[in-house]
C-alpha cells in the first residue's frame, strides 16, 4: 500500500501538525525541531509527512507530490491552488490587517501599500472600489512606511508586537487565518476511503460542519 | 537581429520527435476507437468571432481567450474551447439532416492561463466526442462508456470517472435570491470542498433552514453510491431535482451492471466552471496526477443558441497531461 504524503510547511504549523497526528495515534518518533531531516514515515498507519517551505506546500499538493497539505489560509489565497480546502484546523491563528503609522490617510489618492501578498492586497483594496500601488516585498514589511518606501503595509497580525516595537499600529483588519487541511483532488477522487477517513478524523477532532442530511 | 532573452513564448513548446511519436501513438488509438463507435472527425477553424463565444449563455471566462484584431476591425479569438465550435457548426449546417450525429476530433485548444510555469497551459490538444440529437439513460451511458473505454485503449488502468449532476444544484439555488457575486462565492466554497467557510457563509443568510442544510450537504454528497443517492433524495424539495437524481441514479446503476464499478464514483459537489452543462457532468482522474485528464457533460441548450434546439452530450481528453500522467506512473514516482 502506497503511503498517504502530507505536506507541510516548515515553521509554526509542524508542531501543530505534528501533535494533531499523535493524538490519532500517528506518531513520528524521529522528528523533533532542530532535526534537519525533511521526511519521515509511520510505519503502521502508511502516512509520511514532508517538511517544506510554506509556501510550497500548494504546489506540492496541487500537482499530486503530496496528498494532503496543511497549510495558512494566507499562503492559500496568495497561491490560487486548485485543491480541496476540506477542513479549517483552527490553530496558527491570526489576521491579514492595513498597519502603518496612526497618522496614515488611507484614503488618499494613488494609495502605495507594501506587502508579501500581492494578491490579498489588491483583492482587498479592489473590493473596496479603491486603486492602489502594490510593492511586493519578501519580509521586514513593517520598514516600508518608516522609510518612505509606502504609505502602509498589508501584513498578517498575530500579536501585533513587531508593529508595536516599530511604531505601526493596525488600520483595518482584513480577515482572520488559521491553518487549513487542503487535498489534492486525484487523490481524493482516486483513493477515497483512506483519504476520506482520514480527513473525517481530523475534521472530528478540530470542529463541528454544522447540521448536514445524514 | 537583438537576441532574444526567450524564443519560446511562456505556456507554449516544441515536441520533439520521441515525444511526437508517443502522442501520435496516443491520438491514433482514440481516434480508431471513436471510429468503431461511428463518431465522424470533423474540424472547426483555428480562429472564430469573439462573439460567438462571448455572447453565450455559460461560456468560459472571457479572460482567458486569446484574441486578435481582424482587418475590418472584428475580434477574433484562437479556438478556447471545442465543444462550442462544434454546436455552432452542427446547428448551421445539420439543420435538416438526421438529428443523430456522432462527431469526434484533435483538436489544439488556446487559452490565457495564468499557471505560466506549465509549459502547455497556453496551447493544448484535446481530443474527445460529442453525441447530438439523443438524450436519456442510452445516450448518456454510452458516453460514460466510451469515456471509461478510451482510458483503457490507451492503458491507463487505474482512474476514476467522477459523475456529477449540473442541474440539481442549479434547481436548488434558483430558489434562492442573492446577488451573482455572492452566490458565486459559494459556488466556489462548494466547489473547493471548504465545509468550514461554507458553513460560516449559509449560517449568515437569510433563507430558511431546509435550503441552508442542502447548501451545506451538496458537497458531502460523494463516496458510497447508494449513501449520496439516499441523502440527494432527502435534499432535493422540488419535482426537478428528484428527476435529475432519479435519472443519474439509472445511469449509474447501468454502469454498474456493465461491469465498470469500479472505475465510478459520485461527487454532487462536482460543479465544472464551464456553466453551459445542463445536467450529467463527468470528470477522469488518474491516479497520482492531480488535474483531471477528462472533462465531459450534458449540454442541451447549447445548440438551441445558434438556432437550432437539439441535444447534446460529449467529452473531451486532454491529450497532453494524459501523456504526462501515464509517463509519471510508469516512472513509478
Amino acid at each position: 500500500m502506497k503511503p498517504i504524503t502530507f505536506a507541510i510547511g516548515k515553521g509554526r504549523l509542524v508542531n501543530h501538525t505534528i501533535g494533531l497526528l499523535k493524538e490519532m495515534g500517528i506518531e513520528f518518533p524521529e522528528y523533533h525541531e532542530n532535526s534537519r531531516k525533511l521526511i519521515f514515515e509511520d510505519q503502521l498507519s502508511k502516512i509520511r509527512i514532508v517538511l517544506v517551505k510554506a509556501s510550497d506546500v500548494a504546489v506540492y499538493v496541487e500537482r499530486g507530490a503530496a496528498d494532503i497539505g496543511v497549510i495558512g489560509k494566507d499562503t492559500l489565497i496568495e497561491s490560487g491552488a486548485n485543491v480541496y480546502e476540506v477542513v479549517d484546523l483552527g490553530f496558527g491563528r491570526c489576521r491579514f490587517a492595513v498597519a502603518g503609522l496612526p497618522d496614515t490617510d488611507l484614503n488618499k489618492k494613488r494609495l502605495v501599500v507594501a506587502s508579501k501578498y500581492p494578491k490579498v492586497t489588491s483583492q482587498y483594496f479592489s473590493k473596496k472600489d479603491q486603486i492602489v500601488e502594490t510593492i511586493q516585498l519578501n519580509g521586514s514589511v513593517e520598514l516600508a512606511p518608516l522609510v518612505g518606501l509606502s504609505d502602509c503595509i498589508v501584513d498578517i497580525v498575530e500579536t501585533g508586537r513587531t508593529l508595536k516595537d516599530n511604531g505601526l499600529v493596525v488600520l483595518e483588519d482584513i480577515c482572520e487565518i488559521t491553518a487549513r487541511l487542503i487535498v489534492n483532488k486525484a487523490s481524493f477522487k482516486t483513493n477515497n476511503q483512506r483519504i476520506n477517513d482520514l480527513i473525517q478524523q481530523i475534521e472530528a477532532m478540530v470542529n463541528k460542519v454544522g447540521d448536514l442530511v445524514k | 537581429m537583438e537576441k532574444l532573452s526567450q524564443l519560446v513564448p511562456k505556456g507554449v513548446n516544441d515536441l520533439h520527435a520521441e515525444d511526437f511519436e508517443i502522442k501520435e501513438q496516443t491520438i491514433f488509438q482514440l481516434k480508431k476507437l471513436f471510429k468503431k463507435y461511428q463518431y465522424k472527425q470533423i474540424q472547426t477553424p483555428v480562429f472564430e468571432y469573439y462573439d460567438l463565444f462571448h455572447e453565450i449563455e455559460g461560456t468560459l471566462n472571457k479572460d482567458q481567450m486569446i484574441k486578435l484584431i481582424d482587418t475590418d476591425g472584428k475580434i477574433l479569438v484562437l479556438r478556447p474551447d471545442a465543444t462550442i465550435p462544434i454546436a455552432r457548426m452542427v446547428a448551421q449546417n445539420y439543420k435538416n439532416a438526421a438529428p443523430l450525429q456522432r462527431f469526434s476530433y484533435v483538436t489544439s485548444i488556446f487559452r490565457m492561463n495564468e499557471d505560466l510555469q506549465n509549459i502547455q497551459s497556453r496551447e493544448f490538444t484535446q481530443a474527445g466526442v460529442e453525441l447530438f440529437g439523443k438524450n436519456g439513460v442510452e445516450a448518456d451511458v454510452e458516453i460514460i462508456s466510451l469515456a471509461i473505454q478510451s482510458l483503457h485503449e490507451v492503458g491507463v488502468s487505474s482512474f476514476t470517472i467522477d459523475i456529477g449532476q449540473a442541474n440539481f444544484f442549479k434547481k436548488l439555488v434558483d430558489q434562492i435570491d442573492l446577488p451573482v457575486e455572492e452566490m458565486n462565492g459559494i459556488q466556489r466554497l462548494i466547489e473547493y470542498k471548504n465545509f468550514a467557510e461554507l458553513k460560516r457563509t449559509v449560517d449568515k443568510l437569510d433563507i430558511n433552514e431546509e435550503l441552508k442544510t442542502a447548501l451545506r450537504t451538496i458537497p458531502t454528497l460523494y463516496g458510497e453510491p447508494e449513501d449520496v443517492f439516499r441523502r440527494a433524495f432527502q435534499i432535493a424539495n422540488n419535482r426537478e431535482m428528484k428527476e435529475e437524481i432519479q435519472h443519474l441514479k439509472v445511469v449509474f446503476e447501468t454502469l454498474v451492471a456493465k461491469g465498470y464499478k469500479r472505475y465510478l464514483s459520485l461527487d454532487l459537489g462536482l460543479i465544472n466552471h464551464l456553466n453551459y452543462y445542463t445536467s450529467i457532468v463527468f470528470q477522469g482522474f488518474i491516479t497520482g496526477y492531480g488535474s483531471p485528464i477528462l472533462l465531459g457533460g450534458r449540454y442541451d441548450n447549447l445548440t438551441k443558441q445558434f438556432g437550432y434546439d437539439t441535444k447534446a452530450i460529449g467529452f473531451a481528453i486532454y491529450v497532453d497531461r494524459l501523456i504526462e500522467a501515464i509517463n509519471r506512473n510508469k516512472g513509478g514516482v
